[in-house]
């Protein structure tokens, strides 16, 4: 089966400026992936390359084995929801949903009526009088009652109060439980993502720099503290970030099996520390982490 | 799909059915007014027994009286000349502009449907609004100015562009280049600015470099006296230039004019280069939305 | 039926924490055999947590042989843990009471207590690796 998501050295360009640049991923079925970093690295160019929005500047990017939003087929299969959740503000609620319909073959009317019930958003009411929180669950009523089967979020909960942020996750994640979906959201906010999301992309200045499953990338990353001036004990894949003094060395590492030397004590570092030391790295280049190790905690 | 673009395009309707209502309200008035006042000057009766615009000048006077109390002086025929063009502007210039910079567009792209049928839609049942619109407004248009055709013609330039199937053109070609310089220059303000100021030129190039061409005008010339008939408004006969010398001085009198049965001829070339230009417009804007991002 | 909830600062990856809910349930007597876990499905939108952190709790709990899964209908609890703990050793309890009760005495306050606690801990199972 193809992949829901497969880019290969993808790269889109404004002007002069790469926006992203040989990028290649692949997004596995049922998978709710996080797209990370800093504001500029080609988050949401990723993204609209990935529906179409976009077109390459270099490279090629495919749902589920096809070229994006050249078919209505292929749009069928995608939900996405822009960072602002753009509506047509002055159409009801009513209106959108009736929108939606029309140019959705496969749209679940029920689904969208019964959830903006229980979210107590009336039909009537147009959509620029909605709060901001009501707006985005709107946007993405109108996402999942297409019910697509790979879903891309931009930055969905940026724009959130902690409440709303917390409905919206839930409504995407019940329907991940109920159907499957596969989810690609991106966030510069690394804090949250841990529960809600099972593989991490990590984007830095428009290039992948890890990719893979949350819980292998946390099983191989450790803080390790050490003697002052010490050089790092051997079996390390690769160190990320060194920092010392006289008495004490502490190490941002990816490890290759257990540290021996008894010198050195392991701790397990927060996912939001294990991104922010491969953003600061400087030599880091792709890193790919195989997902066969999902579990490897227990 | 249809729903939605007829949604979409519902307020530019309102708008443009309240445009046509306001007109009516007016034109329809006027037009009765003028019709009566034909009567009662006694110009109709002048013209019908064969008198020409110099014999009847009394109850020309007296009709062009009414006509100007009905107007306040103001040249209503020239403001009317505009409304083809700014109808167009004004439905077309937002379709795609609007939702660029709302971000809709992001939504309408999203949807199960392709962009091609999206703007296909957009374009139809805005374009069906225009149509309709337009057709209303020229029929109303028609009305008002049927009186003042008995003693100007309709060939005339501000008859001719209010009249006939060349607002129509006009009013697509505008349309068009709203929705072509909405999806290249992306921010509403400038769009409808360029738009305007596009519009325009294309309507003064056709108008003043084209028109007269279209056909070689026919030339009457003549020393001393002159013949029995003569090309005028009146008949329908679009006098482009006359040139009177002073009497005595030897010099002919030169007419050079448009006879009155080349106006349709006129009215379907003038038709065929603003869908033309209108269809260039509007291929440009698939081939932007098919090819560029949004 | 339980509430699972999650404490995001405990560093305790969410699915452990699911399962430790469980266990403690089925020891205070919370759970029975027999009784079903929450759906999947009810779990994630209550806590706005990826579905596959569930299931790999859920998962994690059956192969414990703790509960069985019966497709389309749900997560049940297959054994009774022997309520050897907390509630079995009223003796050792009663030494903990007095213990927590000294503590107070001596000024600590809770999170003295715990650090205390887990210390003992620690040291104990250090111990017992050498």
């Amino acid at each position: 089966m193809s992949a829901p998501l497969e880019v290969t050295g993808l790269g889109r360009s404004f002007g002069h400026t790469w926006a992203l640049r040989h990028c290649s991923l692949r997004i596995e079925p049922g998978s709710i992936t996080a797209l990370v970093g800093p504001n500029g690295a080609g988050k949401s160019t990723l993204l609209q390359l990935a529906v179409g929005l976009l077109t390459p500047t270099e490279g090629t990017a495919t749902i589920f084995g096809q070229p994006p939003a050249t078919s209505a087929a292929a749009l069928a299969q995608v939900g996405y929801l822009a960072q602002d959740h753009p509506l047509y503000r002055g159409l009801t609620v009513g209106d959108l949903l009736r929108m939606g319909r029309g140019m959705n073959p496969t749209w679940d009317h029920d689904f969208a009526l019964g959830h903006l019930a229980e979210l107590g958003i009336p039909l009537s009411r147009k959509a620029g009088g909605l709060s901001g929180g009501q707006q985005a669950q709107v946007a993405l009523t109108l996402t999942l009652a297409k019910r697509p089967a790979l879903l891309i979020l931009d930055e969905p909960v940026a724009s959130l109060d902690p409440l709303a942020r917390r409905d919206f996750m839930a409504t995407v994640l019940a329907d991940a439980a109920d159907r499957g979906t596969t989810v690609v959201l991106s966030s510069h906010v690394i804090s949250e993502l841990e529960r809600v999301s099972d593989h991490l992309v990590v984007l830095g200045s428009g290039q992948v720099q890890v990719d893979g499953a949350i819980d292998d990338l946390l099983d191989r990353h450790r803080i390790l503290v050490g003697p002052g001036y010490a050089s790092p004990p051997t079996g390390l894949r690769h160190v990320l970030s060194e920092h010392t003094t006289e008495r004490q060395t502490t190490l941002i590492v990816e490890l290759d099996g257990p540290v021996q030397d008894p010198r050195w004590t392991t701790h397990p570092l927060s996912l939001e520390d294990l991104v922010l030391a491969y953003l600061r790295d400087p030599d880091a280049g792709t890193r790919t982490f195989a997902t066969q190790a999902t579990g490897s905690l227990s | 799909m249809t729903w939605t673009s007829w949604r979409l395009t519902r307020p530019a309707a309102i708008g443009a059915a309240a445009l046509v209502a306001l007109l009516a309200t007016y034109l329809v008035a006027a037009g009765h007014t003028l019709r009566a006042a034909l009567d009662s000057t006694g110009l109709l009766s002048c013209l019908s027994a064969g008198g020409s615009r110099q014999t009847c000048s009394d109850q020309a006077a007296a009709f062009y009286r009414t006509l100007n109390s009905l107007t306040g002086g103001q040249p209503v025929a020239a403001y009317l000349v505009l409304l083809p063009g700014l109808l167009g502007v004004f439905v077309g210039t937002p379709i795609l502009v609007r939702e660029i910079e709302s971000g809709t567009l992001r939504l309408a792209w999203t949807q199960s449907v392709t962009r091609t049928r999206w703007l296909t839609s957009r374009l139809v049942i805005a374009g069906l609004v225009v149509v309709v619109a337009q057709l209303a407004i020229t029929l109303l248009m028609t009305y008002w100015r049927g009186p003042v055709n008995m003693l100007d013609g309709r060939f005339e330039p501000t008859g001719y562009n209010i009249q006939g199937i060349v607002p129509l053109g006009y009013a697509l070609a505008a349309f068009a280049l709203g929705a072509f310089v909405g999806v290249t220059v992306r921010r509403s303000a400038p769009a409808f600015a360029i738009t305007l100021a596009g519009y325009f030129l294309i309507r003064l190039v056709i108008e003043n470099m084209l028109r007269g061409r279209f056909m070689t005008p026919l030339t009457v010339s003549w020393v001393g006296h002159a013949p029995t008939v003569l090309p005028s408004g009146a008949h329908g006969d679009w006098l482009m230039e006359q040139d009177i010398p002073k009497p005595g001085s030897g010099y002919p009198t030169v007419i050079i004019y448009q006879p009155a049965d080349r106006f349709w001829t006129f009215q379907a070339l003038e038709l065929g280069i603003t869908v033309a230009i209108a269809a260039t417009l509007i291929t440009l804007t698939y081939v932007w939305v098919r090819r560029r991002s949004h | 039926m339980i509430t699972f909830r999650l404490d995001p600062a405990s560093g305790v990856p969410t699915y452990l924490q699911l399962v430790h809910q469980v266990k403690h349930a089925l020891r205070v007597g919370q759970l029975q055999v027999g009784d079903q876990l929450p759906l999947v499905r009810e779990v994630v939108a209550s806590l706005a947590i990826n579905p596959n952190t569930v299931l790999k709790a859920y998962r994690q709990l059956e192969s414990a042989g703790l509960t069985v899964g019966r497709p389309g209908v749900g997560t049940f609890v297959r054994v009774d843990v022997p309520d050897q703990t907390v509630m079995a050793t009223p003796a050792l309890r009663r030494r903990l009471s007095a213990w927590v009760d000294a503590a107070r005495k001596e000024g600590l306050d809770d999170q003295d207590l715990s650090a205390l606690f887990a210390s003992a801990l620690h040291d104990s199972v250090a111990e017992g690796v050498a």
